[in-house]
């Protein structure tokens, strides 16, 4: 499945972080990352106005202990469709 | 990005992951025992010991090619091709290679010593037994000696002697050591299949109905309790449900991932998850025993959907195995060994195989219901996949090719035997011993200390609720199923 960008998530201490394509966005909540993420995308001008924006957010495996990998060793992959 | 810390690709974690690794070491021996079609023994070589009054005759060889070798030397070897085959798999699996050799060295050193040392006749010789071993005197315990030895020592080390279980950490892994033996008993599976082909179609799909059913009540019942009864946020009480309801920690994790909740509650479910895992393998086998022994399989299947991890189902399931056949056997009846145990494991694995598809569903109910983002986001088929348990592959694999053996050319049936021998016997009880040694060493009971009402809330699910509820549709799709009976 083909998306317009590709980012990884990590988790930290005061939130959620997508890294990916130069890009970084960051938010407390899912809500609030998604809404950096999509004003990053616009001030960046590679996306005109009004573009629907597909991106793939997969899971930094290193989020989970090491101790819990062995049991799920995968937490999720999701795509976002983000309006600019 | 760095695919390897990512799932991305239908292979991605395929020479990384302990559940891939499973299936690599479980399968590489189930190709090695079928040279046997050939007239060629590969794996005969495997070191078991057998019920001993004398400690120099409590060791031997598996297969019959082997018995001119001295069983020492012949343990050595053992201890040098499984090393060998661990230790590539650490190497691939990019651990600390060095740290892992040495601990599990220690490992295999204690887990041989606790398996001989169960196999003295005073620990594990049936009542029908003592007097060819010329006995007044014995605990009557099987196989289940050397299991809750295993389980007792690795306990002491984690909770005793902090230094040895930091030691031992890295190379104490019991997940990947029950997985392998998962895949060994698939040989086993596929071995009882030749004779009792009928049974074991009955036996997984009784399995399949009771999943089904269990999952569309424990985890509806358990997320109820939580969110009504005690108040939980919703992350929490999905989380919660699915650790104690399903599967544990891959469910815990796989429901976190699944609604996007932060990490720290998935941990927290699995924490206590493998703390009350260990009441379950001391606490079930005795209770069934004590009461269930005109339904062993019912027993069973009760076992595979009350424990929730793999290690400690398959870890009681064996205990409980014993622990019913030698009590049928000391009233007249001969079971055969490991169909309890399979009954615990087959509804086990039908339940991780439904973990990926569950998380699926409530990613979808959360993006729909609960963030109302249906246009907004979407969730790739490709999610159940990455949360499939791949070692079911590795089960299912060795499992069917001895019934295809048995099925395309039937004459070859004793040979076939003659390789499937060692590796569902010698080999699935060596990883089930090394399994119940590393669940002790990993299991830290002050790892409870501060966690507070999620404690409470698990703690009252996992042994009030799940258990008589399991039970229920245990009988319901398992009653009046008997294990075959030796020479029947």
């Amino acid at each position: 499945m083909r998306t317009d960008l590709e980012m990884v998530i990590s988790s930290e201490a005061d939130g959620w972080v997508a890294r990916g394509d130069e890009f970084v966005a960051s938010g407390a909540s899912w809500d609030e990352l998604e809404e950096n993420l999509r004003q990053s995308l616009a001030a960046s001008e590679r996306y005109s106005a009004g573009t629907r924006v597909s991106v793939w957010m997969g899971c930094d495996a290193r989020m989970i202990p090491e101790w819990m990998r062995p049991y799920m060793c995968h937490y999720f992959n999701r795509v976002v469709h983000l309006q600019i | 990005m760095a695919d390897e810390k990512v799932l991305r690709k239908w292979y991605s974690g395929m020479f990384s992951s302990e559940d891939w690794w499973a299936v690599w070491l479980g399968l590489a021996m189930v190709v090695f025992g079928l040279a046997s079609l050939v007239g060629v023994d590969l794996v005969g070589w495997v070191a078991i010991p057998v019920k001993w009054a004398e400690p120099a005759k409590g060791l031997k060889l598996s297969g019959a090619a082997y018995q001119g070798i001295h069983p020492l030397v012949g343990l050595a070897a053992n201890y040098l091709i499984f090393t060998a085959l661990v230790t590539l798999g650490a190497w691939a699996m990019k651990w600390n290679v060095k740290k892992f050799f040495l601990g599990w060295t220690v490992i295999f050193t204690i887990t041989w010593i606790c398996w001989f040392a169960g196999h003295n006749v005073h620990l594990a010789a049936m009542e029908n037994e003592m007097g060819s071993f010329g006995i007044s005197w014995s605990l009557n315990m099987g196989d289940g000696a050397s299991y809750l030895l295993a389980l007792a020592v690795g306990l002491f080390i984690g909770n005793v002697t902090k230094g040895l279980a930091a030691f031992l950490k890295d190379a104490a892994k019991p997940e990947w050591f029950i997985k392998t033996a998962i895949v060994y008993l698939g040989v086993k599976l596929g071995v009882k299949c030749m004779s009792a082909a009928g049974f074991a179609i009955d036996l997984a799909l009784a399995g399949a109905a009771a999943t089904v059913v269990a999952y569309m009540l424990f985890w509806p019942i358990s997320y109820l309790i939580a969110r009504k009864a005690f108040k939980m946020s919703r992350d929490w009480a999905a989380c919660l449900a699915s650790g104690v309801s399903i599967c544990g920690i891959s469910a815990a994790v796989a429901t976190g991932g699944a609604i996007r909740a932060r990490t720290f509650i998935p941990v927290v479910v699995s924490i206590l998850v493998v703390v009350c895992t260990i009441f379950m393998i001391v606490g079930l086998p005795p209770i069934f025993t004590g009461t269930l022994m005109d339904e062993p399989m019912v027993a069973g299947s009760a076992v595979g959907m009350t424990v929730k991890t793999d290690g400690g189902d398959a870890a009681t399931g064996a205990i409980l195995d014993d622990m019913m056949r030698s009590k049928a056997s000391q009233e007249g009846t001969k079971w055969e060994e490991g169909w309890i145990l399979t009954a615990a494991v087959m509804t086990k694995i039908w339940i991780d195989i439904f973990i990926g598809i569950w998380a699926f569903l409530l990613a979808l109910l959360w993006v729909y219901k609960v963030e109302k983002k249906p246009g907004q986001a979407r969730v790739p088929l490709s999610e159940i996949w990455f949360r499939f348990p791949k070692f079911v592959l590795g089960y299912l694999i060795a499992w069917f090719t001895y019934v295809a053996v048995s099925c395309i050319s039937p004459d070859a049936i004793a040979a076939a035997k003659i390789g499937a021998g060692p590796v569902q016997h010698g080999m699935r009880h060596l990883f089930f011993m090394l399994t119940f040694v590393s669940i002790g060493v990993i299991t830290n009971f002050r790892k409870l200390k501060g966690i507070g009402k999620p404690a409470i809330v698990y703690v009252i699910m996992q042994f009030l609720i799940i258990p008589p509820l399991a039970l229920l549709i245990a009988w319901i799709f398992h009653h009046g199923m008997m294990p075959p009976v030796v020479g029947g």
